[in-house]
């Protein structure tokens, strides 16, 4: 216990660390606002639904919302797309007992079909095998209550990567960091410093792993709770949007228990395989380079195996597909295991097992194994790379701050943030920019006759289409057939006037072309949005997290004095 | 009485590189100065010794009182106090914390080790000093924490890798003494190019040259064997090395 203790105090002495687990908590908060109101329904408008509809049966829940989706939009205050989503779930909630008969019929009919009806096939017994899985949940009577909140603290892939980071950090620092500062010599010379100390290590992962998960799965909560409400936690898991298909007999708050107790083990899974990398690498770099071509991998497993393949079992029995905790427990799910289907919940809870003891074993041994001491910090045989050769101050500059001070990790921090955001970024719909990006997109290019011809004919079907309405609207027939089509034919007036606009800016400007530049104003700021600005706080982060070691470490050696003394000197280093 | 038996060790880095030749001593209780210019193969037998360089495959043994180290593994670590040759320790961390650390790896109990720092600071005259950060210490201070946590524990074979590099005379003064003391139920090795530092208090010597050991015997019997000049162990340094 004693060397436990110790290992978590000098990892948690590394103001890197804490850098870094602040710096986690703040962006993973922020995503989750962003996150939070990134859809097309605004948090408040689910919770003013949920608020009328908290006193009604489940019956008269559905009832209302059909109610209210028959209606007008004038004639309530209701997010329509809220409405929509509120009713397909009380619906599906309502009608359990149905879908649980389906599956049973869907059962039947299938094995009688032809082509499923080969015995010896995968799908013939992955469906023998489905309705019984859901024998334990008859009698289960999901309710309906807010759901949109749980899902956006469990359904957020960004907080399993910027906990990835927490882990690569920490496995860096406990196990490599005694090699870098020239430790080894002395610990491996000690009774207990071997394999028990490799153990005693794994231990204060685990416990740094659980600590992080807590800490970022209950912030996830507690901003998914303050936005939207958690609703009754007692209430069966099928009762929340996603989950209808589970197979388990838990309430949201079992589940919600399970969940971070699955996600920790994920999470350590993958650090016992790190830390298995980082015993047997003989440098930071091999390190970086394998953890990466095996995430990668399996990632790319992950993603490209269909979940029916016979080479499924690549797809889930996976350190990626670990962290995939509502994948595995929404459903009941069989694995193509060469033909016989294996349910995953078990499957994947034991391969978790196996991995996480088995890399933790094989350290332990490979680590009571090891003799040679001395760790080689970069070990490049690139000739290019040549230690002999002398490089220019960038290059020791770069070297310094991206592999001995990790800044390469912070790197990647960004790049892996940026990618997902990339992938997770839903344009908010603006009727204006759509018409604004119909027009600049039609006559994309340099500006001709032909465009000045273009614009000049739409502005003037725009004017008279104005002057006829507004002819219309004074003669007091507002609710005329002809009005209400003149209106819908002026909608892309809006976005053709911007158009026009920044036409008559660049026309008289040689080489000037047309294209759709939103995306330009939002990044420089041109338009309403703050990206610009959330772009230069990330930038400066970066700067920050990179430059701030690099300068800490050179006053730490003192560093310093030895450049300032140098023909280059101070400002040439800076 | 601890023996500690080097069997025709043998270490080669590379297919080149032979960095220990057919090494064979016995220790017994008392000193042992090694003595050699850098490179010579001190810290290769060190580290061979403390369990952190294994010899060639077939590259001789060590036996610890009559059995082989590497069948005893912790049973032996258990018994040696190593101080490596370095200069980096845990920055962050108290002088304290890290004996305490290094208790616990040697499986000191807490009580035991709760009595016993504290005294081996007074020793190495770093009592001041035990509750601040290593980082703001000294390449003379971080060498006596070192030599604390070899002592720590009171092993049987003690190994000290150059325990004098970065000290100030008085400070050495002081370790040798301190060594001097512990010799006389233990086995110590020292391995040293500063020859003042061992002339006075081990019980023998040992001249390693290239991986070989060259010569060896009681301070005495070796000063004899000075050709030129005044009769010192220093003298017969630069014979067995080259003047400068």
């Amino acid at each position: 216990m004693r060397i436990i203790v110790t290992e978590l105090k000098k990892l948690f002495s590394s103001k890197i660390f804490i850098l870094i687990i602040f710096s986690v908590f703040v962006l993973n908060g922020y995503l989750m606002f962003r996150t939070a109101n990134s859809g097309d329904a605004k948090p408040e408008q689910y919770k003013e639904v949920y608020t009328v509809l908290d006193e009604m049966s489940d019956y008269d829940k559905l009832q209302w919302l059909d109610e209210r989706l028959t209606e007008f939009e004038g004639q309530h205050s209701y997010n329509w797309i809220v409405l929509s989503e509120l009713r397909n779930e009380c619906a599906n909630i309502v009608g359990y007992s149905d879908y649980l008969d389906s599956i049973d019929a869907q059962a039947k009919s299938m094995t009688s079909v032809s082509i499923f009806a080969k015995p010896n096939t995968f799908n013939y017994r992955s469906i023998v095998k489905t309705p019984p899985a859901y024998d334990n949940v008859r009698d289960v009577k999901p309710i309906f209550d807010i759901s949109k909140g749980i899902n956006l603290a469990i359904d957020n892939s960004f907080t399993d990567i910027l906990c990835g980071f927490i882990v690569l950090y920490a496995v860096l620092s406990l196990m490599i960091s005694d090699r870098e500062q020239g430790m080894s010599g002395l610990l491996f010379s000690l009774k207990r410093g071997r394999g028990y100390l490799l153990i005693s290590k794994l231990l204060a992962l685990a416990i740094t792993i659980f600590s992080a998960v807590i800490l970022i799965y209950s912030e996830n909560l507690l901003i998914s709770s303050g936005i939207i409400g958690l609703g009754d936690l007692s209430r069966p898991i099928q009762s929340l949007d996603g989950f209808i298909g589970c197979n388990l007999k838990i309430s949201v708050m079992q589940y919600l228990m399970l969940y971070i107790l699955f996600k920790f083990i994920a999470i350590f899974s993958i650090g016992t395989v790190l830390s298995l990398i980082a015993v047997n690498t003989k440098n930071t770099v091999s390190f970086y380079g394998i953890s990466a071509i095996i995430l990668i991998a399996e990632g790319v497993f992950y993603a490209v195996i269909h979940p029916l393949s016979i080479y499924s079992i690549f797809r889930y029995v996976n350190i990626i597909a670990f962290t995939k905790t509502n994948e595995i427990f929404c459903n009941f799910k069989n694995i193509n295991f060469f033909e016989y289907p294996i349910p995953l919940i078990p499957t994947s809870t034991g391969a978790m097992a196996v991995i996480m003891l088995g890399s933790t074993a094989l350290s332990a041994y490979l680590y009571a194994k090891k003799r040679n001491l001395e760790f080689k910090k970069i070990g490049f045989k690139f000739k290019t790379f040549s230690g002999n050769k002398v490089h220019s101050k960038l290059y020791y500059t770069l070297y310094k701050s991206l592999i001995l001070q990790k800044g390469i990790i912070v790197i990647a921090v960004f790049v892996a943030v940026a990618g997902f955001m990339k992938e997770t970024f839903i344009k908010k719909y603006d009727y204006v920019d759509a018409y604004y990006q119909y027009y600049t997109e039609l006559l994309e290019g340099d500006i001709t006759s032909e465009t000045d011809d273009f614009i000049a004919a739409e502005a003037q079907r725009f004017d008279e289409l104005n002057a006829r309405a507004i002819e219309l609207m004074e003669s007091s027939d507002i609710y005329s057939t002809e009005l209400h089509e003149i209106q819908k034919q002026l909608a892309p007036s809006s976005g053709f006037y911007f158009l026009k606009e920044r036409y008559e800016q660049i026309k008289d400007i040689p080489n000037a072309q047309i294209f759709y530049d939103t995306g330009y104003k939002r990044a420089f700021g041109a338009v309403g949005y703050d990206d610009d600005m959330k772009y230069a706080l990330a930038a400066m982060l970066l700067c920050n997290f990179l430059i701030s070691p690099l300068i800490a470490n050179d006053n730490k050696y003192r560093m310093k004095s030895v450049i300032n003394s140098t023909a280059s000197g101070n400002k040439s280093y800076t | 009485m601890n023996r500690l038996e080097l069997q025709k060790i043998n270490k080669h880095y590379g297919k080149k590189k032979h960095a220990l030749c057919d090494f064979s001593f016995e220790f017994t209780n008392g000193i042992y100065g090694l003595l050699g210019p850098n490179g010579a193969g001190k810290s290769t037998l060190m580290n061979i010794i403390s369990d952190n360089l294994l010899p060639d495959k077939d590259g001789g043994k060590i036996l610890w009182n009559g059995e082989e180290t590497r069948i005893l593994k912790e049973k032996f670590r258990s018994r040696l106090g190593f101080m490596p040759q370095q200069q980096n320790l845990y920055e962050s961390m108290t002088a304290h914390t890290f004996l305490n650390y290094i208790a616990a790896l040697k499986c000191i109990d807490r009580k035991t080790a709760e009595q016993e720092i504290p005294k081996l600071f007074e020793r190495v005259e770093l009592s001041e000093s035990m509750d601040k950060k290593m980082g703001g210490f000294s390449g003379g201070m971080k060498q006596r924490v070192l030599i604390a946590s070899a002592l720590l524990g009171n092993p049987n074979l003690i190994i000290l890798d150059e325990p004098t590099a970065g000290l100030d005379p008085k400070q050495r003064v002081i370790i040798r003494n301190m060594v001097s003391d512990l010799g006389k139920d233990k086995i110590i090795i020292i391995s040293t190019h500063i020859v003042s530092d061992i002339e006075t208090i081990a019980k023998e010597i040992l001249f390693i040259k290239e991986g070989n050991l060259i010569d060896s015997g009681t301070i005495s019997a070796l000063v004899k064997k000075v050709e030129n000049g005044e009769k010192s162990l220093e003298s017969l340094y630069m014979q067995y090395y080259g003047e400068v």
